[in-house]
C-alpha cells in the first residue's frame, strides 16, 4: 500500500505543476473569443460567456471560441467556416493551438463544434454528440446564450473527464486509424497491478523464509540414475479404431471494417492544412 | 572392552585420518603411513576385538542368567589406552576422543559381529576445507545478517561418521495399459476425428541400487537428508582406521527395520520408469512391481556437524555438511529488515514495469 501512496502522491505532484503553468499560459491569453455576428447575446449574457471561456481557458489551458453567424457562406460548409476561423484567428494557448470553436450558424440553423489540436482526443465524436445533446434543445427553444454556456460546460467536463481509454484518431475520409488507442491507468486498474507485484513481493519473501528455514527440502532417491531396467517385453498391439464425425460450424461472418464502438476522434484536414475533428447538427 | 588408539609406529603419538590426502599423520614427528599399514595394523586390532567379543559370549553362554541383561549400562564405560582414564560415551558412540589426553579412541569392541559396518566412506573434505566450505555458503546467502558467524566459532565443527543402510534390489515390473493416437481431418462439411487405440505391455527387471536409510533413530531426517547424495561408488571396506580422529555412531537401528519400507518406495517407481518407453500422446493404465532380491549393507557416511550457539539467540542453529561433495544443510538465520526491503525493491520495480507495460501495450 505504501508504494502506491507515493505514487499517487508524485502523479499528483506533477499534476500540480502541469496545471501552474497551465494557468501561466492562459494568464497571456486576453484577445476575444466571443464573436457574435449574429447578435444573439445580450450584453450581460456576453459578459458571463467571456468569464466562463475565461474559466474554461484558466481550468484546461487549452481555448475555446463562441462563433455566431447569420448571413449565408455559400458552398461553403459549417465545417470549413469553423475550421478556418479558427486556423485564422490565431487561437490556442500551447504550441498546438489546442482548443474548441463552436459554431451557431443561423441561416442554415446549424451548430457545429470544430476541435484541434488535443481537444481533437478529448472529444471524440460519441462525446461531441453528447454535447450537441446538451445545447441542441436551447438552440430549438432560442436560448443561445444557455447554448452556449452549456457546450463550454460540457467541453470543460470532458477535459476533466481526461482524454477517454481507448480512444484514437480515424481520417474521416479514408477510415484509416492514425493514432493507436490511448490507454489510461484506472485506479482500479493500479490498484490490481499494485496488489499483484505485492503479492509477488511477499511470494519472494516466504519462499527464502521457507528456504532459510529448510522447509519442504527433501531428499527424494533419483530413480532415473539409480535403476537400470532391462526390458523383457515392449509391445504396443493394436486394438481398434474408432471414428466421430462432427458437422463444421457455419463461417462465422466477420464484422465489417471500420472502427466498431465508442472512442474514435474523426480527424480531417481544414484548408489550411491544419487537422480539425468536429461534428454538428442541425436545430 | 576393547578400545584402540592408532599409535605412531614411530615416535608412539596417537594417528588421526587425514581426509586430504587420505592418509594417517602423526601430529607430533609429522610421519605419514599409507593405507596398507595402517589397513593391516586395523586389521589386527579388529581380530582381537572379534576374539574378545567371542569369548564375552562364551562367557555369557555360560553365566546365561547373570549375564542376560548386563550390556547397556557397561558399554558406555572405556579406559583410554593412552593414559588409562574413563571414557563415558553414549550407547552409539564408535569413536571419540579421550577428554584428557584427547587422544583419537576408537571403541573397537562395540564394532564386532553384526555392528560392524560393511564398508565406509571416508573424509575427503578436511577440516579446514570443511570450515572453508561452511564460510563460503553463508557469505552466498544473501539474507544472513552480516557478521553472524564467527569462524572461531565455527571451528568448533566435528566429523561424525553417520551410520546408515544402502540397499539395492531387483524389482520384477509390468505395465498394462491403453494407449490412444488422434487425427483429425476435414471431410468436405464434416470434421472426422479418428482414434487409434493401442494395448501397452511393458515388463522388466528393474535393478536399484543406493537406496539410502538412516541407521540412527536420533537422526533428524529434514537434515540429513539435505546433504545427500554421497558418492556411494567410492564406498571402501570397513576398517576402524577411518575412524580415528573422528568421532562415530553405530547404528541403533536392526536393518530390517530400517530398510522396512523400501519395497514399497521401489515398486512406487515401476510406473515411471516402464513408462518412459511409451509414446503415446495420451495413454492410462496400471503398473506392479515385486521384489526379487533386496540385499542391504551397513555403511558409514562421512558428516560435519556444528553446532551454532549465539547469543541473545534462543535456539541454537544445526548445520550438517557433506564430507565428501562438501554440501551443506542446515536452518539460517534471517536479517529481516533486508529481506524486506528487497521484497519492498521487487514489488516496486515490478509495480513500476507493470505501470509502463499496460499505459504503453494496452
Amino acid at each position: 500500500m505504501k508504494n502506491i501512496k507515493r505514487t499517487l502522491a508524485l502523479l499528483s505532484a506533477a499534476l500540480l505543476c502541469l496545471t501552474a503553468g497551465m494557468a501561466m499560459a492562459s494568464a497571456t491569453a486576453t484577445s476575444e473569443r466571443l464573436f457574435d455576428r449574429a447578435d444573439l447575446f445580450t450584453a450581460t449574457e456576453e459578459e458571463a460567456i467571456r468569464n466562463a471561456i475565461a474559466d474554461f481557458q484558466k481550468a484546461t489551458g487549452m481555448d475555446f471560441v463562441v462563433l455566431t453567424t447569420s448571413e449565408s457562406h455559400g458552398d461553403a460548409s459549417q465545417q470549413q467556416v469553423a475550421d478556418d476561423f479558427y486556423d485564422q484567428g490565431g487561437f490556442g494557448l500551447d504550441e498546438e493551438n489546442s482548443g474548441v470553436l463552436y459554431f451557431i450558424d443561423m441561416y442554415a440553423r446549424q451548430e457545429y463544434i470544430s476541435t484541434t489540436g488535443a481537444m481533437i482526443d478529448y472529444l471524440t465524436d460519441e462525446r461531441i454528440e453528447l454535447a450537441l445533446d446538451v445545447s441542441n434543445p436551447n438552440l430549438r427553444a432560442a436560448r443561445y446564450a444557455d447554448a452556449a454556456q452549456a457546450m463550454i460546460a460540457k467541453v470543460q467536463e470532458f477535459v476533466k473527464a481526461g482524454i477517454p481509454e481507448g480512444q484514437y484518431r480515424y481520417d474521416v475520409i479514408t477510415g484509416q486509424r492514425l493514432t493507436a488507442r490511448h490507454k489510461v491507468l484506472t485506479t482500479a486498474e493500479m490498484l490490481v497491478g499494485g496488489a499483484l507485484c505485492l503479492l509477488i513481493g511477499f511470494i519472494f519473501m516466504s519462499g527464502v523464509k521457507a528456504r532459510y528455514r529448510l522447509k519442504g527440502s527433501t531428499y527424494k532417491y533419483d530413480y532415473a540414475t539409480n535403476a537400470q531396467v532391462d526390458m523383457q517385453e515392449n509391445r504396443d498391439d493394436y486394438l481398434r479404431t474408432t471414428v466421430t464425425r462432427a458437422r463444421k460450424p457455419p463461417p462465422s461472418s466477420g464484422s465489417g471494417g471500420g472502427f466498431g464502438g465508442s472512442g474514435g476522434s474523426g480527424v480531417h484536414s481544414s484548408g489550411g492544412g491544419v487537422s480539425h475533428g468536429g461534428g454538428g447538427r442541425g436545430f | 572392552m576393547a578400545s584402540v588408539t592408532y599409535k605412531c609406529p614411530n615416535c608412539g603419538s596417537f594417528l588421526a585420518f587425514d581426509p586430504d590426502d587420505q592418509k594417517w599423520k602423526c601430529d607430533r614427528c609429522d610421519s605419514v603411513y599409507d593405507e596398507e599399514t595402517l589397513l593391516a595394523k586395523a586389521a589386527e586390532y579388529q581380530q582381537q576385538a572379534d576374539a574378545e567379543h567371542r569369548q564375552a559370549e562364551a562367557d555369557a553362554h555360560t553365566h546365561a542368567a547373570a549375564a542376560a541383561d548386563a550390556g547397556s549400562e557397561q558399554q558406555v564405560y572405556y579406559n583410554c589406552p593412552s593414559c588409562g582414564s574413563g571414557i563415558m560415551t553414549d550407547e552409539t558412540t564408535v569413536a571419540t576422543h579421550c577428554y584428557y589426553c584427547h587422544n583419537p579412541v576408537v571403541l573397537q569392541g562395540k564394532l564386532t559381529a553384526d555392528m560392524k559396518p560393511d564398508m565406509v566412506l571416508p573424509f575427503s573434505v578436511g577440516k579446514e576445507k570443511a570450515i572453508e566450505a561452511f564460510m563460503g555458503w553463508v557469505a552466498k546467502k544473501r539474507f544472513v545478517p552480516k557478521g553472524f558467524f564467527a569462524r572461531e566459532q565455527v571451528r568448533q565443527m566435528e566429523g561424525v561418521y553417520y551410520p546408515h543402510f544402502v540397499t539395492e534390489a531387483t524389482v520384477d515390473g509390468s505395465y498394462q495399459g491403453e494407449g490412444q493416437r488422434t487425427n483429425v481431418f476435414d471431410q468436405g462439411q464434416y470434421v472426422v476425428t479418428q482414434t487409434e487405440h493401442y494395448a501397452i505391455t511393458r515388463r522388466a527387471k528393474i535393478a536399484f541400487e543406493n537406496v539410502m536409510r538412516p541407521a540412527l533413530k536420533a537422526t533428524d531426517r529434514k537434515l540429513s537428508d539435505g546433504i545427500h547424495p554421497f558418492p556411494l561408488t567410492e564406498l571402501t571396506p570397513f576398517s576402524g582406521a577411518y575412524l580415528s580422529g573422528f568421532l562415530a555412531e553405530r547404528r541403533d537401528i536392526a536393518q530390517s527395520e530400517a530398510t522396512a519400507d523400501v519395497a514399497d518406495e521401489l515398486t512406487g517407481y515401476v510406473k515411471p520408469l516402464l513408462t518412459q518407453t511409451v509414446h503415446f500422446p495420451t495413454y492410462q493404465g496400471k503398473a506392479e512391481g515385486r521384489v526379487l532380491r533386496q540385499s542391504s549393507k551397513y555403511v558409514l557416511l562421512p558428516t560435519w556437524v556444528l553446532t551454532y550457539i549465539k547469543s541473545g539467540e534462543k535456539e541454537p542453529y544445526y548445520y550438517v555438511m557433506n564430507g565428501r561433495t562438501g554440501q551443506v544443510c542446515g536452518k539460517l538465520p534471517i536479517d529481516k529488515g533486508k529481506l524486506r526491503l528487497t521484497a519492498l525493491g521487487i514489488t516496486a520495480i515490478l509495480f513500476a514495469a507493470y505501470c509502463v507495460a499496460a499505459y504503453f501495450l494496452f
